[in-house]
């Protein structure tokens, strides 16, 4: 009598234990969830896009032969080009161009095979084994960035090069810029250099009136050049 | 690095190499006169639909004409596309996966592949079903009740009627080329009404040459219809072209338009006004024949507004201040669209020897 009932300590220290590794079990787990969750969303909310500044380009054309020579693009027709303009006061402006891979394409709506299509990350691409070569898309695009590839027969354009920018490198054009004209990379991603200069610095985008929402920004655009 | 020049004015660099048979034009010219017989065969259904609904007694006489022309001109009428394009193996792809639900991926809807299938299929299947309720095919006599009958009709005439407009509603996708369609708001009228002509012209030649015998008054009937659309016609484009200069009188755009435009349009409202002339004698004079000389103005007035409607317009830089140069050198074109005249001409030599048009010493009944 008297003899207070033995309290198992060992098997109390174990509940507590197990119950302290579920919640932490429990917390990690969370947290990665919601890391997990959050990676995916930023790769569903990537937003491709270029930014040129006008005053830097000096018209040396590397970012051309670099894209014919990265896409296989044939003499005479081009995924990307630099117009050469005269201002009024008599100096010189060059002009990088490309295919502006556009919020609202006005080139996808009237593929009839769906062969261009716009992917996740909003570039704008084609599918050559879809495409027909029906031209709808070339007399849709107000900036003669379409093209039929003589050597395919099927519609070929700017990818942004896609086969680089999802192994993590820059487009061939904004490898090969030397004066660092071009700036490639994602509008969703703050901390990019490309968001920064979007948003800190004005800039001006081709032929806004169509509507099409083009993802090409260029800074110091003459009008001249917006035709 | 030299850089290019151009001396047309400020033009993009791929706009010089679209096709290498035919200089910068992407829609080749076999499309003029795909576009042509389009009006046939939608001008053709649609008169046939208006025969079913009203009984006009000289469209009667023509149902069988009228049946087998726009069933004959709809069942070629896709080879010319597929001479258009630059990958004819994948042409079944237009027919096994049509754009036609927008998707997150493929926005919008494709007029193409909206037309080629959907409203192909449904064009042959109602003219079929309305030449066979109007008794247009022998030995086949099916009776339904007129509010089928009716029904019928109507979905014809709105099917008919948007295949006529086609073309337009084509160019309206066409963004690089807006600046040209914002000065001719009236082309899809101007369709609308070019098919009833059109088909009003070929059903008179077909008459002629099958030796229907019409009365002076049905004849009379038959003329007003040219006769009132392309008066209506040069009314819509004269309109129109007033209003390219007044707007863009003295400007780059307008310089260029002017000079791509000018030629063809002058054409085209001059052989309306012929139309309307001969039609009117047509109507005067009870003549079959020349109701049928105002039909073979009538195709070279709709292949020519085609034309400019074309390829004449894709001659403007999509900057909209330069002409791009054409080379129309290759005369494959002209081989194409020969083959595709005489494909149609085939079939409906076909369809006729199935089954006979009432004429001199054949008859239905």
């Amino acid at each position: 009598m008297g003899d207070k009932p033995k309290v198992d300590t060992s098997r109390r220290k174990l509940l507590q234990t197990a119950a302290g590794a579920l919640a932490t079990g429990f917390v990690v787990a969370t947290a990665l969830q919601v890391e997990v969750a959050e990676a995916e969303e930023r790769k569903q909310r990537r937003r491709y896009a270029m930014y040129v500044d006008v005053e830097k380009c000096y018209g040396c054309m590397a970012c051309v032969a670099a894209c014919a020579a990265e896409n296989n693009v044939p003499i005479s027709v081009f995924r990307t080009w630099v117009e050469r303009h005269v201002l009024p006061g008599g100096s010189v402006v060059f002009v990088p161009k490309l295919c502006n891979h556009c919020e609202n394409p006005p080139c996808v709506k009237p593929c009839p095979t769906g062969a261009t299509f716009k992917n996740e990350d909003g570039l704008v691409l084609v599918d050559s084994e879809k495409c027909i070569g029906c031209g709808a898309c070339i007399n849709a695009c107000p900036y003669g960035a379409r093209f039929f590839n003589p050597l395919t027969g099927v519609v070929d354009k700017c990818t942004l090069c896609d086969h680089r920018i999802y192994s993590g490198r820059v487009p061939a054009c904004v490898e090969a810029c030397p004066t660092g004209a071009r700036v490639f990379g994602d509008l969703e991603d703050p901390n990019s250099e490309i968001a920064k200069l979007v948003g800190e610095t004005p800039t001006q985008v081709l032929k806004p009136e169509t509507g099409a929402r083009p993802k090409v920004y260029y800074k110091d655009l003459p009008e001249v050049a917006s035709r | 690095m030299s850089y290019p020049t151009y001396p047309g004015g400020y033009i993009y660099p791929n706009e010089l190499v679209q096709g290498a048979e035919y200089g910068s034009v992407v829609w080749v010219p076999i499309i003029a006169v795909y576009m042509t017989l389009i009006a046939i065969a939608s001008g053709s259904a649609m008169l046939l639909a208006i025969r079913t609904v009203i009984d006009i007694r000289v469209l009667k006489k023509l149902t069988p004409l009228l049946f087998i022309a726009s069933l004959s001109a709809s069942l070629v009428m896709l080879l010319g596309p597929l001479a258009d394009l630059r990958r004819p193996d994948h042409f079944y792809k237009l027919l096994a996966t049509p754009h036609i639900i927008p998707t997150a991926e493929n926005p919008g809807v494709s007029p193409i592949a909206l037309m080629a299938a959907v409203m192909w299929p449904l064009l042959l299947v109602l003219i079929v079903a309305l030449g066979v309720l109007n008794n247009a095919v022998p030995r086949i006599k099916i009776h339904v009740s007129r509010w089928l009958a009716v029904s019928l009709s109507i979905a014809l005439l709105a099917v008919s009627a948007v295949w006529a407009t086609y073309h337009s509603l084509l160019l309206y996708t066409s963004v690089a080329r807006a600046t040209f369609y914002n000065y001719l708001p009236l082309i899809p009228a101007e369709q609308l009404i070019q098919a009833l002509v059109i088909a009003s012209g070929v059903i008179a030649i077909l008459a002629v040459a099958h030796r229907v015998e019409l009365a002076g008054e049905e004849i009379r009937t038959l003329a007003l219809i040219p006769l009132a659309g392309a008066g209506l016609y040069a009314f819509f484009r004269v309109s129109e072209t007033f209003r390219i200069y007044i707007y863009t009188s003295g400007s780059e755009i307008g310089s260029t338009l002017i000079s791509a435009l000018e030629p063809l349009n002058t054409l085209a409202i001059v052989l309306a006004i012929v139309i309307a002339v001969l039609s009117y004698i047509s109507y005067r004079s009870g003549s079959i024949k020349t109701a049928a000389v105002s039909g073979l103005v009538s195709i070279a007035w709709v292949l020519g507004d085609r034309w400019l409607l074309t390829i004449n317009i894709q001659s403007i830089s999509r900057t909209g201040i330069a002409i791009l140069p054409q080379a129309m050198a290759s005369w494959i074109w002209v081989a194409e669209s020969i083959a595709l005249v005489l494909f149609f001409l085939f079939v409906y030599l076909l369809l006729t020897y199935i089954s006979p048009i009432p004429g001199r010493g054949v008859s239905h009944e």
